[in-house]
């Protein structure tokens, strides 16, 4: 491409107009058009500025509240009172909590917007059509992955940067080794940089966004949780012992949050984790490890582009071959055999998930949007529903073996329940922008269905997609619960008390009586339906159903932690002395709070159904089995009140506007 | 079956209709033509009540748009002009959708399924996906749904567009079949001799405002009266008569004749009628081929020439507005 070698200027005019006509371009011309359309359409998306602003409101919010609470809390050390000079010296500790804050804060934020922002990449594309015109310009796969993933991450670098003053100013509090930032920050970044890499990988084969963005959350959790978890246990195995530090520090690698972890530690002046080496070091081999887990991704994602890239000439070619002969012969007789040339390629026949076959039709019921929706599949393809299926039952089995169940119900059953709220809070959020974006919505609105009738049926045909969650909870703990039940009844060596109890079918600490699988469904229903209700009602407002699935996510996390974060915060501030019951009290509806209590309660004591639930907190309610009982159905029907009074609005937001009833 | 009244609808500042009145009545095929960006979409999607006018009135089958929008869409069906469809259903189970929509019992779906599928030609696709269908056929596809519960009024926005010559053939001809079973059509369209031959009446909408509306005789009647020229004829001539420049110089001496121009090698003569001439009964070509006679030309073919629609249209629609 060197334009001294071409000897002819005419070839060299040629080559200099064709390099201006090409675009703003990277070093190399990699990036090129597709990274300028997108750093320009992200940057004027009303969502990049509401991001921006929630994010710096957030993060000035955590700012304020740990910078309060860190000064504060000094003020109750011994030495709290003793003047300014002792004061300013104890807030030393102030810095490294407040930087420790942004940088949490920011870890959770990056990953959870990068997956946003890569999840409707190329989705988007497909869905309006442009991929098609996309790939038949002379890019590269590799140019529009990069396009896409660099695009982004000018929008990551902007949010991380925001800080950046904040931090540069708390310096002036005294120590925070730069490195140890420096480090922190590249974790967070290149976490946020794989979510993204994630997230286009998945929006290449999704028609819509919110499946993606679940998928990559899904798997970075496997990735930066599981991955180490294993590591770790496997440590565990008699014949791997000797080599257990390896593998513990191979999992530390691996997974960027125990690295902040351990940063955080060595910031706090907590000691860092002996035996583990130079954390700086320790710190770059992981970040060097997520930018690998991020190649094998690019390298994943340019091959399903390239994929699909061959796929669309197909369909590209046989197109021109059909308009050939219909345009040239227009005016000719037409002859029998053109009938033949009209007709479209051999239609690609779709599988159908779930081995509904094409060829037969099922019967529509009277309520049809209520239908489809309980038609769709639940997770997309069969293939995907079984190895999901498999990965589940291994992990269960696995940490099941691992754990020896002693105390393993509860972590493994709130695990499944942040997850699945997850799932819940972005099942139904694409359920109008998705028909509004497939053009449907205008045929639909003009049938004489009320609003509620659609709204409803988005919102069963979310809640139907849901049940698989608690489903896995309960089967959970029934295998875990009678596991636990059975190693103890049976091989642990049985003393009087266990045989007596035994015998009187009473259980002992740590076992899972059956009541709970009663509570469990009645604890998750209300939560679920609250977020596919406030799902669907967002999907309303919300022109794209990423920013709904946010917005609800928001909604969640605001509800059940941060307001908890900040009462205690605040209770812990400014009520000293006081009591922290509020928080308490906030946290009883909270579902992982409720799981907690359910299966901790019935593993206490259980002689008369009476004793042993209390509600967790800072304080503890006791309330029995009966209260308890009581106030999980009343929080289930708060929660079902709200989701009520969402799907009212969603379908009053419905049928305003096309005078229909709501 | 169709009124409006001044229907106005603003987007921002730009008037996306400006007092809009037409009255079609029923069984009329009506074709509503004009430039992009005119408004043909605006109106259609008011009168199926999908937006609200932000003045003036409409009523639909004898419903108000505003008062009754449920009675509105139980006597329309509306196709939009991108059709969105659910990848995820057959073709059967899609109508069947709608069908349900509308309240049609299970019973009676098979059987209007079948009917319709059958008038757009597409009873060999009813159980393949949707999403498996060519544009075209996905058109079709359109047609059907629309007539799933046998509304009295359609909305049409353009139907034809994205398809072939021969699907357009297809279509023209499917939507002439409605006409004929006693449907109100509002078919929209840029192309004016799409719609020639089935509408009964058409409008022309530029910028928001109703620029014409009546038959689609009188359309042409203006434009012609607005058009320097006539009619024009084209005459092809045998070799063995007189040549085509002496015909032509002939010709040109007719008052009648505006211009006569011909061409020796390809052996063609045209001409160019005053519209005076052409106005009454429209069709008064007799004297032309009586003097090529006397001239001693042997006519091989002659051929009257149209007013261009495309012409029409234009004049029609750039002429009033400024
Ligand atoms: N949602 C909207 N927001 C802003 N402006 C709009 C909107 N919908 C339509 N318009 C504007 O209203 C005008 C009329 O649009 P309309 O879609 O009715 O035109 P049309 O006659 O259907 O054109 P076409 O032949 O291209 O389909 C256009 O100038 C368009 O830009
Ligand atoms: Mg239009």
């Amino acid at each position: 491409m060197s334009e001294a070698a071409t000897p002819q200027p005419a070839s060299t005019a040629a080559l200099s107009i064709k390099r201006s006509a090409r675009g703003p371009r990277f070093v190399g011309g990699l990036p090129g058009p597709v990274f300028a359309k997108d750093v320009w359409i992200l940057g004027k998306r009303p969502s990049t500025g509401w991001i921006r602003l929630i994010y710096s409101l957030l993060l000035l919010a955590i700012v304020a509240l740990t910078f309060f609470v860190a000064m504060d809390g000094d003020r109750y050390t011994p030495y709290g009172s003793q003047g300014i000079a002792a004061r300013l010296q104890s807030s030393q500790g102030v810095a490294p909590t407040v930087t420790i804050a942004i940088i949490w804060s920011q870890f959770v934020m990056l990953t959870i917007i990068g997956a946003a922002l890569g999840a409707p990449a190329i989705s988007d594309e497909l869905r309006a059509g442009s991929l098609a015109t996309l790939l038949t310009t002379p890019l590269k796969a590799t140019q529009i992955i990069l396009g896409k993933l660099l695009s982004r991450m000018v929008e990551l670098a902007i949010l991380t940067l925001i800080p950046l003053p904040l931090m540069l100013a708390l310096r002036s509090f005294g120590g925070v080794p730069a490195p140890n930032v420096l480090m922190m920050v590249g974790l967070c970044l290149t976490v946020g940089m794989l979510a993204v890499q994630i997230g286009i990988f998945f929006s290449i084969r999704f028609k819509r966004a919110a499946a993606p963005l679940v998928m990559t959350v899904l798997v970075l959790a496997l990735m930066v949780m599981a991955l180490p978890g294993i590591l770790a246990a496997l440590g565990q195995w008699p014949a791997l012992q000797p080599f257990q530090g390896q593998l513990q520090t191979a999992g530390a690698i691996l997974s960027p949050p125990w690295m902040l972890m351990m940063n955080t530690a060595t910031l706090m002046n907590e000691g860092g984790f002996p035996g583990m080496g130079n954390l700086t070091a320790l710190s770059l081999a992981s970040i060097g490890a997520t930018l690998a887990w991020w190649f094998i991704f690019f390298v994943l994602s340019c091959f399903m582009l390239r994929r699909v890239m061959r796929t669309e000439d197909r369909v590209k070619t046989s197109a021109v071959a059909l308009q050939a002969p219909t345009t040239s012969s227009s005016s000719a007789t037409p002859a029998p055999q053109a009938t033949a040339t009209t007709e479209p390629p051999a239609p690609r026949r779709k599988r159908r998930a779930w081995g509904v076959q094409a060829g037969s039709s099922r019967a529509v019921s009277d309520a049809p949007v209520l239908w489809r929706e309980m038609q769709q599949p639940i997770l997309g393809r069969k293939w995907m529903a079984w190895t999901l299926g498999v990965i589940i039952t291994l992990a269960l089995l696995f940490v099941y073996y691992m754990s020896g169940l002693d105390g393993i119900q509860i972590g493994v059953a709130i695990v499944g329940v942040i997850v699945w709220l997850l799932f819940a809070a972005v099942t139904t959020t694409a359920s109008i922008s998705q028909e509004r974006e497939g053009r449907t919505l205008d045929v639909l609105l003009t049938m004489p269905i009320a609003g509620r009738d659609i709204v409803w049926g988005k919102f069963m045909g979310g809640l139907r997609k849901l049940w698989i969650g608690p489903a896995v909870i309960l089967l959970h703990l029934v295998i875990s619960g009678c596991f636990s039940n059975v190693t103890r009844f049976f091989l642990e060596p049985i003393d009087t008390l266990t045989e007596i109890n035994r015998w009187r079918g009473v259980w002992t600490p740590d076992y899972v009586h059956p009541v709970v699988l009663i509570l469990m469904p009645i604890i998750l229903l209300g939560p679920i339906a609250f977020l596919a209700a406030s799902g669907v009602w967002l999907s309303t407002i919300t022109k794209r159903s990423t920013t709904a699935s946010i917005c609800n996510l928001a909604i969640a996390l605001v509800i059940w932690l941060v307001i908890p974060i900040f009462l205690a915060i605040f209770t812990s501030g400014f009520m000293r002395g006081g009591s922290e019951e509020l928080v308490t009290l906030w946290l009883m509806p909270n579902p992982v709070m409720l799981t907690a209590s359910a299966i901790d309660g019935s593993d206490e004591s259980f002689r008369m159904l009476g004793e042993g639930f209390k509600f967790e907190g800072p304080e503890h309610f006791d309330v029995g089995f009966l209260g308890f009982l009581f106030a999980v159905c009343a929080f289930c029907g708060m929660y079902l009140f709200a989701a009520m009074f969402f799907l009212r609005s969603a379908a009053r937001r419905i049928a305003a506007g096309t005078g229909r009833s709501a | 079956m169709i009124q409006t009244r001044e229907l106005t609808k603003h987007y921002g500042s730009l008037a996306a209709l400006n007092r809009l009145t037409i009255d079609i009545g029923a069984g009329e095929v009506f074709g509503f033509i004009g430039p992009n960006g005119a408004g043909k979409t605006t109106t259609m999607k008011i009168l199926s009540c999908l937006i609200k006018p932000d003045r003036g009135t409409a009523s639909v089958a004898g419903f108000d748009i505003a008062k009754d929008a449920d009675q509105v869409r139980r006597n329309i069906g509306y196709m939009p002009d991108f059709l969105g469809v659910y990848d995820d259903l057959t073709v059967d189970e899609y109508l069947q959708f709608f069908a349900a929509a509308f309240g049609i019992t299970r019973k009676n779906r098979t059987a209007i399924i079948g009917q319709v599928l059958e008038l757009t030609d597409l009873i060999f696709k009813r159980h393949e996906l949707v999403d498996s269908l060519s544009r075209g056929m996905q058109q079709r596809l359109g047609v059907a749904r629309v007539l799933v519960h046998d509304p009295k009024v359609l909305f049409l926005d353009e139907p034809a567009s994205g398809l072939d010559p021969r699907a357009r053939i297809e279509m023209r001809s499917l939507l002439q079949e409605l006409g004929k079973m006693g449907k109100t059509l509002l078919v929209s369209s840029h192309i004016l001799s799409e719609l020639a031959e089935m509408c009964t009446s058409i409008g022309i909408i530029e910028r928001g405002t109703l620029l014409y509306s009546g038959s689609i005789q009188d359309a042409y009647e203006r434009t012609r009266q607005r058009s320097e020229s006539g009619e024009r004829i084209g005459v092809t001539l045998e070799t063995s008569g007189t040549s085509a420049s002496l015909i032509a110089a002939r010709l040109a001496s007719d008052e009648r004749i505006a211009k006569a121009v011909g061409d020796d090698t390809a052996r063609t003569v045209v001409i160019d009628i005053k519209h005076i001439a052409a106005g009454e009964g429209g069709m008064s070509h007799h004297f032309i081929i009586e003097s090529i006679i006397a001239a001693g030309g042997r006519i091989a073919s002659f051929q009257p020439e149209q007013v261009r629609l495309e012409d029409a249209f234009l004049k029609l629609t750039t002429g009033a507005v400024q």
